[in-house]
């Protein structure tokens, strides 16, 4: 019995190349990025040499560059982001998926889910006009005025009291991970198998005995990867962070001493940079990030990866 | 015939002009691993042919190496023969079209995510243009031809979905024979349905012989008995024993078939 | 000396506790940044947002260009990476995904999610600024459609790998070719999935405001010219919040309550599209 060929089949190759080609503009997108940044950034680079990294001069007047405030701060306000932020979202997530009742569970994992996509602008601002003054008046001022004269504590303490300070900035960041990772964590946690779980239970251990001798280390690597995303997100955080960190070059001198990260330095001077090697020095704190960052994501997909497939 | 002369395979032969579907010393890899050996299996013409076997035992590979299914799958491979009218179908240029002659139905219910009638539509629009009247003259035909029409005549536009798991088992069949294969092979297309369903799609299969050939997968050695003309038993990748189903229900001549349809192994 | 049970029993209602403590402060905090946003915002929300350009400080105004300059590059942002951000979670799911090659896309697709939004608009600004010589709405919209792409090809893949395999042999049974039966089949049984990646995408988007700072910059006036710089809600908002105006404050409040809301109902929108079930045709 003779019959057409199928219509429409000589389209395959075709498809199947559409797709591909749409797939390696993703590798092209990225490899875009980083070839753009290097270019952008080279003139800086190549000029300051390794005093670019570890020079607190950034003067646009002098043109002289140095990138170490912004990483420092960076590193700093990410570290201390996730510091507050890692135990309240792993309580929230075990909350969450171990104690608390069906009916509330849901809505709740809802309502932080869906807080975890509200833009960063929106922390920002509430950073800003409501969290900052509230700071600077009844937390700041006051461990200022009862700091010991001498002690570690005055210059912890020590800074303008306007609220727009590093450990503000770290508070705005965790509160924005926060969400992220309680979500994430719980997705983890509703991973472990239930006969897991029901036979540690079985065999009489309390809640907290179950959580840390078979949930967490059931979940381990995939842990490491969420606090690594949400270390990410923190790192590369541009928005809610300019609004409060308070903008000033060089290094940090206290906890509440306003400063500047990598991506709020880009952000503010950036459109306003006049000269070629103000612009060439901001692209390369932009390499600068993206290196720090697709470490940091390497490491925590590669986590991820292994918690995917084991 | 006593146990000790009983032969290890036996495959009766079919004469040539009563054979459709032939496959000819066939092996199968999925990668490095063997899982047919040198299979040798005639399907008649308009009859029904079951495969039985215990799980495992090749023949469902078997069944889809008729329609180059394992095609879909890097790493999988047929060496040897399956002659379809004579050509050798495992070389066949053109696999949509072979597809086209060969059906298939699957174990679970698998109607497209589309209406009852675009269900089946969908596989002749793929060959032909057909106006409306002359495409619902299809469809309909198709429909009876697979003892659906009467439950869904009223209800064409409703999703495929929308059936119950026997009504869809039959929609796909509708499917299937509304692109007008030769053979159409049918992979444990019972075993997802209830008892009721299951009788309805047995009912169906025995009306479709006399325009298709067919062949069965199943590990229901009843269903086997009922509805096929002849059958092969298939174990560890290899083709026991084929013949009419009477001689291998009644009078197998391998020992091993002898166990197995009589329950005491598998 | 307590005994050994009791001990853990402490140890373990304090566990609980603290769980608990840890979700109500979370739950707080969140909550007062809602309020906050509404108490502050929605004072400022009458008809002037949606029919006013950005005023003056002091002047009456309201955000009509931003809001516009907003959805247009949104709009054309998705109009970009709905297409090549489906292609490419197809390609990861149909045809490429386990080759060396898909693990490498599929990695490179998860760094670009998670990678800084400024960098997109530093890459862009280089891209499309620096060449054409000047910050436009095009810009601003490939910078988006970069943030929106890797949202549409993950979303895309995981619910194309939800469809059984089942699906794609009937297709194939059929001798339906394989583009066919992925646009006919597998992409009409996963709509409601990929409608959903679509959604998300536009949620991420619209409140991003970092990258088009150096793309689309921001605009005082009406412009609906792709090829000139162009307002948006954030830029605006975030050149209104840092002022020193009283009423342009107001409207950075007012517009950051838009924004939210807009992101808000698109995400529960998603969910609702994800929720129906991927399975309707």
């Amino acid at each position: 019995m003779t019959r057409p060929a199928s219509k429409g089949a000589w389209f395959d190759p075709i498809f199947e190349g559409l797709c591909f080609g749409a797939a390696t503009l993703l590798l092209v997108a990225l490899a875009g990025v980083v070839v753009s940044l290097t270019i952008g950034g080279w003139p800086a680079l190549s000029h300051f040499g390794l005093s670019f990294f570890t020079s607190t001069t950034w003067n646009p007047v002098t043109e002289v560059y140095g990138a170490a405030g912004p990483i420092v701060g960076t590193l700093v306000t990410s570290a201390l982001a996730l510091l507050i932020a890692l135990p309240v979202a792993l309580g929230v997530s075990i909350f969450l998926v171990e104690f608390c009742p069906k009916q509330l569970s849901r809505p709740i994992a809802v309502a932080v889910e869906l807080l975890a996509g509200i833009p960063s602008i929106v922390y920002g601002m509430w950073g800003l006009f409501v969290l900052a003054p509230f700071f600077a008046e009844h937390i700041q001022l006051p461990l200022m005025m009862n700091a010991p004269a001498g002690s570690i504590w005055e210059t912890l303490f020590y800074g303008v009291p306007n609220g727009a300070n590093i450990f503000t900035a770290s508070l705005i960041l965790a509160i924005m991970i926060l969400p992220y990772m309680a979500a994430v964590f719980r997705e983890l946690f509703l991973t472990v198998p239930p006969q897991v779980r029901e036979s540690a239970y079985g065999i009489g251990c309390t809640p907290l005995e179950v959580i840390t001798s078979v949930v967490l280390p059931y979940v381990r690597g995939g842990a490491i990867g969420v606090v690594m995303l949400g270390l990410g997100r923190a790192l590369g955080e541009t928005m809610a962070v300019t609004f409060i960190i308070g903008n000033a070059h060089g290094l940090p001198k206290s906890l509440f001493d306003s400063g500047s990260t990598l991506a709020s330095t880009i952000a503010n001077e950036f459109t306003e940079a006049t000269g070629e090697m103000h612009t060439a020095a901001l692209t390369a704190l932009g390499l600068v990030l993206f290196v720090i960052t697709f470490g940091v994501l390497a490491i925590a997909r590669l986590l991820l990866l292994r918690q995917r497939y084991d | 015939m006593n146990a000790m002369t009983a032969p290890e395979s036996f495959v009766a032969d079919l004469a040539d002009s009563q054979v459709t579907l032939r496959a000819r010393n066939l092996d199968f890899f999925y990668g490095k691993h063997q899982t047919l050996h040198s299979v040798n299996l005639p399907v008649a013409r308009n009859a029904v042919t079951a495969l039985i076997g215990p799980s495992g035992c090749g023949k469902s590979t078997l069944l889809r190496t008729f329609n180059r299914m394992y095609d879909l799958y890097a790493g999988q491979k047929a060496v040897g023969e399956v002659l379809l009218d004579g050509e050798n179908l495992l070389t066949m240029k053109d696999v949509a079209k072979l597809r086209s002659r060969v059906g298939m139905v699957f174990q679970k219910p698998t109607p497209f995510p589309m209406s009852i009638y675009d269900n089946v539509a969908f596989g002749v629009r793929l060959y032909e243009s057909k106006s409306k009247s002359e495409m619902d003259g299809i469809v309909e035909g198709a429909l009876r031809k697979a003892a659906l029409w009467e439950e869904v005549k009223d209800k064409l536009k409703a999703s495929g979905l929308s059936l119950s798991g026997g009504q869809q088992q039959r929609l796909c069949v509708a499917r299937g024979i509304a692109v007008e294969p030769e053979i159409l092979l049918l992979d444990e297309p019972a075993s997802a349905l209830d008892p009721i369903s299951t009788a309805k799609l047995e009912e169906t299969i025995g009306e479709l012989k006399s325009d298709y050939t067919i062949v069965i997968v199943t590990h229901n050695l009843s269903q086997a008995a009922r509805i096929s003309d002849y059958t092969g038993f298939m174990y560890l990748g290899k083709m026991i024993e084929f013949g009419p189903t009477d001689e291998i229900f009644m009078r197998p001549k391998v020992g091993r078939t002898q166990d197995y349809v009589c329950g005491r192994f598998g | 000396m307590l005994s050994r049970p009791a001990l853990r029993a402490i140890a373990n209602t304090t566990f609980v506790t603290a769980c608990g403590v840890a979700t109500v402060l979370a739950l707080t905090a969140l909550g007062f940044i809602l309020y906050s946003l509404f108490k502050q915002g929605f004072g400022g929300l009458d008809l002037n947002i949606f029919t006013k350009d950005t005023p003056a400080p002091g002047s009456v105004g309201g955000l009509r260009n931003a809001i516009e300059g907003s959805l247009m590059m949104c709009a054309m942002a998705m109009a970009m990476a709905v297409g090549v951000g489906i292609l490419a979670g197809t390609w990861l799911a149909e045809y490429g995904g386990a080759h060396p090659y898909g693990h490498v896309i599929r990695f490179l697709n998860d760094v670009l999610l998670a990678a800084p939004s400024i960098l997109v608009g530093l890459f862009v600004y280089e891209l499309v600024v620096r060449p054409l010589h000047g910050f436009s709405g095009f810009a601003g919209a490939v910078a988006l459609a970069l943030l929106a792409v890797p949202v549409v090809t993950r979303t895309t893949e995981d619910i194309l790998r939800l469809q059984p395999d089942a699906l794609r042999e009937a297709g194939a049974a059929l001798g339906t070719p394989r583009w066919t039966t992925i646009k006919e089949i597998i992409w009409r049984g996963a709509g409601g999935g990929l409608l959903t990646g679509g959604l998300l995408a536009f949620a991420r988007i619209s409140g991003e405001t970092a990258p088009l700072l150096f793309t689309a910059l921001s605009n005082q006036f009406q412009n609906l010219d792709l090829t000139k710089p162009m307002a948006s809600l954030p830029a605006v908002i975030f050149q209104y919040a840092l002022s020193a105006y009283d009423d342009w404050r107001r409207l950075a409040w007012a517009g950051a309550l838009l924004i939210a809301l807009t992101v808000l109902t698109i995400n529960i929108l998603g969910r609702v599209v994800a929720a129906r079930g991927n399975h309707r045709p």
